[in-house]
C-alpha cells in the first residue's frame, strides 16, 4: 500500500518536516502478552524495580504535597509497590515466562482483579480502582523507561496525546515531527513544540489508523496537512516550500539580532518564557534579552524531583544561558491545569489549591525553594527576580515576603520578589500590591479566564471571545497606572504578548517589558521596530 | 512460631486502610507472617492478599508468625486488632 494519503490536522508548531513515521501507543493495556529473550530476564527485571522506586518516590512526593488530605490513599498505593506477592509475581513471570516487564506487571495485576472481580463484593469495587491507579502508573513508567532506548533520529511520531515531559524526552532523541489524534494547540505540550522548533500538528482524527512504523510522511504544519506515502510530485513541491519557508525563518532571526525599540526608538525589553533546560539556547536564538518567566513546575515531572541539587543546577544553567540578561523565577505554580496529586480531586482546579495557596500549606518547599534561588543569586548578583503565582489577597504576599526576608537575612542576598498580577482581584488592587511588590508581570491567560470567567481549553468556548477583551485591557491598564504611580516595573508574560498586534497595544499602554515563547521574539520585534510610540498610544487608548 | 486466633471487630472490616497498617506494622519484623482464613492462607506481609481475604466484621482469622522475633510481631499485631484500627479516633 503505497498510495498518498493526507489527514488533516490543526497546526500547533509552524515548519516543515519530512520523515518516517514512528507510532508510539502509550495506553496500549491490554495487548498480548510481549515476550523476551531468556538472556534479558535480568535487565527487564532491573527495569521493573527501577519503574517501582520512581513510583514510590513520585507517590512520596505527592504526599507530602497532599498532606493529610491524601495520605491514606497513597500509602495504599505505596505499600501495594512494595508488596512482596506481587514483586514475586512479576519478576517470576519475567525469568520462567519470559514475559516483557510490562507484559508481566499487567499479568500479575490482572490476576488480583480477576479475583476481585468474581467476589461480588461491592467493597472490592474501590480497591479495584486503586489497584488499576498503581499498575497503570508503574506501566507508564515501565513505558518512559523504554522509549529513552528508542532512536527518533530523524522520525515522525504519530500519537494520541502527550505529555511537556514526553515531548522534551523525544526532542532529545533527534524527533523531527509531531502529529497527535488529540492535543490542543494552547496545550502545555504544544507551548514547548513552539519552543524547540518542533513542527506539530493536533487534531488529526485518526492519524494512527493511517500510518504504520516505517512509512514516509511529511508534516506540513504550515497549512495542516499529515500526508502519509507522498508521491514524488508532492515531495518536489515540499521542498520547494521548505526553502522558501528556511528563507523566511532565516530572515526572521537576523531580525531577531536587532534591537528591540519602536520606530521613534522607544527601547522595548523582549524576553523568553522558558520552562525547560532544553528550551535554554532558544532565548539568545530568537534574540530575547533574558528570561521574564522561568517556569519551575517541570521538576514535579521529572524523576530526580524537586531538591535542592537539582533546582540550583537549572537555575544556574537559566542564568548562564542569557548573560548578562536577568531571569525572573516563578515560585512552584502546582495546581489548576498542572495538577500534582489527582487523589484528591477538586471540583474547579483553576479555583482551587494551586500556586501560592499550595506554597503556604507547604512551607518546606517554599523555603527550600527560596533556598536554592538565593544560593543562585549569591554567584550571579542582580541576575535573578523571584515571582509569586496566583495572588488573590495581599496576605498571601506578605506570608511569603516573610519567609523570603527569613532567607535572605540568613545568606545576605536580597533578590527583588513581584507578583504575577493574573486574578481580576490582583489587578483592581494593584495600587495595594504595589506598595509590597518590586515588580508586576500580568500572566494575560489566567486574567482572562478569570475575568470573562472562561475555561480557555474548552473548545465550544475558544472561538468566541476575542483575544484581548476590553475588560481585561481596562484591568492591564489599571495594574500599569498603579505601577508606574508607585515607581515600580510592570511586565507583561501571557500569550497576548507573543501576538504583535496585541504586544503593540500593551506598549502603547506603557507595559516596556513583554515576555514570550522564544519563537515569537522575532515577529513581535519586526512589529514593534514599524510603529512609533505615539501611534501604538493612539492604537490603544482608541481600543476602549 | 506462633499462632493467635482473632476476630475483625471494626464495622469497616479489613479495608485498604487497616490493610495498610497491618502491612507496616509487620514489615519491620523479620519473621514470616501468615494468615489463614476460612481455609485461605495469605503472606500477611502483603496488602493486596490482606485485601483479597475481604475480611468484614466477625471474621476469624488464624494470625501465624515465625521467626527469631516472633513475639514483638505478634504483639505489633495483635495491638492494631484490640484498637479496632484506631477507626473511632
Amino acid at each position: 500500500m503505497s498510495e498518498e494519503h493526507r489527514i488533516p490536522g490543526t497546526p500547533a508548531s509552524g515548519g516543515h518536516a519530512f520523515g518516517a513515521v514512528h507510532v508510539y501507543r502509550r495506553m496500549r493495556f491490554n495487548q498480548a502478552p510481549v515476550t523476551i529473550d531468556p538472556a534479558e530476564a535480568d535487565a527487564e527485571i532491573g527495569r521493573f524495580r527501577s519503574a517501582c522506586t520512581d513510583a514510590m518516590h513520585e507517590l512520596g512526593r505527592i504526599a507530602e504535597l497532599a498532606g493529610s488530605g491524601g495520605g491514606d490513599i497513597i500509602t495504599t498505593h505505596i505499600e501495594i509497590l512494595r508488596d512482596p506477592e506481587l514483586r514475586a509475581g512479576v519478576e517470576s513471570r519475567i525469568r520462567s515466562q519470559h514475559l516483557a516487564a510490562d507484559s508481566a506487571v499487567w499479568g500479575t495485576f490482572e490476576q488480583y482483579l480477576a479475583l476481585m472481580r468474581g467476589s461480588g463484593n461491592p467493597v472490592f469495587r474501590e480497591r479495584m480502582v486503586d489497584l488499576e491507579d498503581v499498575r497503570d502508573r508503574l506501566l507508564f513508567r515501565i513505558r518512559y523507561d523504554a522509549s529513552q532506548a528508542v532512536r527518533l533520529e530523524g522520525q515522525i511520531l504519530v500519537a494520541d496525546d502527550c505529555t511537556p515531559t514526553e515531548l522534551v524526552e523525544w526532542a532529545r532523541q533527534g524527533l523531527k515531527g509531531l502529529v497527535l489524534q488529540g492535543g490542543g494547540r494552547t496545550s502545555h505540550a504544544s507551548i514547548i513544540a513552539r519552543s524547540l522548533g518542533i513542527p506539530k500538528l493536533v487534531a488529526a482524527s485518526n492519524a494512527l489508523a493511517g500510518c504504520t512504523d516505517g512509512v514516509p510522511a511529511i508534516v506540513d504544519a504550515e497549512t495542516g496537512w499529515f500526508v502519509v506515502n507522498p508521491s514524488e510530485a508532492t515531495r518536489t513541491a515540499y521542498r520547494e516550500r521548505m526553502a522558501g519557508y528556511e528563507a523566511e525563518r532565516a530572515r526572521r532571526l537576523a531580525i531577531a539580532g536587532e534591537p528591540a525599540r519602536t520606530a521613534c526608538g522607544e527601547p522595548i525589553v523582549i524576553r523568553g518564557n522558558i520552562e525547560f533546560e532544553d528550551e535554554l539556547p532558544a532565548v539568545r536564538l530568537h534574540g530575547a534579552e533574558g528570561i521574564g518567566l522561568l517556569r519551575t513546575e517541570s521538576f514535579f515531572l521529572t524523576p530526580e524531583g524537586e531538591g535542592p541539587d537539582a533546582q540550583i543546577r537549572f537555575y544556574e544553567a537559566a542564568v548562564h544561558a542569557c548573560d548578562p540578561h536577568p531571569v525572573t523565577i516563578r515560585l512552584f505554580d502546582v495546581g489548576g491545569d498542572k495538577v500534582l496529586d489527582n487523589r484528591v480531586p477538586e471540583a474547579n482546579p483553576f479555583l482551587g489549591w494551586r500556586g501560592v495557596r499550595i506554597l503556604l500549606d507547604r512551607p518546606e518547599l517554599l523555603r527550600t525553594q527560596l533556598h536554592a534561588i538565593h544560593t543562585v543569586a549569591a554567584r550571579h548578583p542582580g541576575r535573578l527576580r523571584i515571582m509569586i503565582p496566583m495572588v488573590a489577597d495581599p496576605g498571601e504576599v506578605e506570608a511569603v515576603r516573610r519567609e523570603w526576608e527569613a532567607v535572605a537575612a540568613g545568606t545576605g542576598v536580597r533578590v527583588p520578589i513581584g507578583i504575577m498580577v493574573e486574578t481580576p482581584a490582583a489587578a483592581i488592587e494593584a495600587a495595594e500590591y504595589a506598595r509590597i511588590s518590586d515588580f508586576f508581570s500580568l500572566g494575560t491567560n489566567d486574567l482572562t479566564q478569570y475575568t470573562l470567567a472562561v475555561d480557555r481549553g474548552n473548545p465550544r468556548l475558544a472561538s468566541r471571545y476575542p483575544l484581548a477583551p476590553t475588560a481585561v485591557m481596562r484591568l492591564v491598564d489599571m495594574t500599569v497606572e498603579a505601577a508606574t504611580a508607585a515607581g515600580i516595573e510592570v511586565a507583561v508574560c501571557g500569550e497576548l504578548a507573543a501576538d504583535p498586534e496585541s504586544a503593540a497595544w500593551l506598549v502603547g499602554l506603557g507595559v516596556r517589558e513583554l515576555s514570550m515563547a522564544p519563537a515569537s521574539v522575532p515577529a513581535v520585534k519586526e512589529h514593534l521596530r514599524r510603529h512609533t510610540l505615539a501611534d501604538l498610544q493612539a492604537a490603544a487608548r482608541n481600543r476602549f | 512460631m506462633r499462632t493467635e486466633t482473632v476476630t475483625v471487630t471494626n464495622p469497616a472490616g479489613i479495608h485498604t486502610r487497616p490493610a495498610a497498617m497491618i502491612v507496616q506494622a509487620v514489615s519491620r519484623f523479620q519473621s514470616d507472617f501468615h494468615i489463614t482464613m476460612y481455609g485461605y492462607r495469605i503472606n500477611g506481609k502483603s496488602i493486596l492478599g490482606l485485601l483479597t481475604l475481604a475480611a468484614g466484621p466477625g471474621s476469624e482469622m488464624e494470625l501465624e508468625f515465625d521467626g527469631p522475633d516472633e513475639d514483638a510481631a505478634a504483639e505489633s499485631v495483635l495491638a492494631l486488632f484490640e484498637a479496632g484500627f484506631h477507626e473511632h479516633e
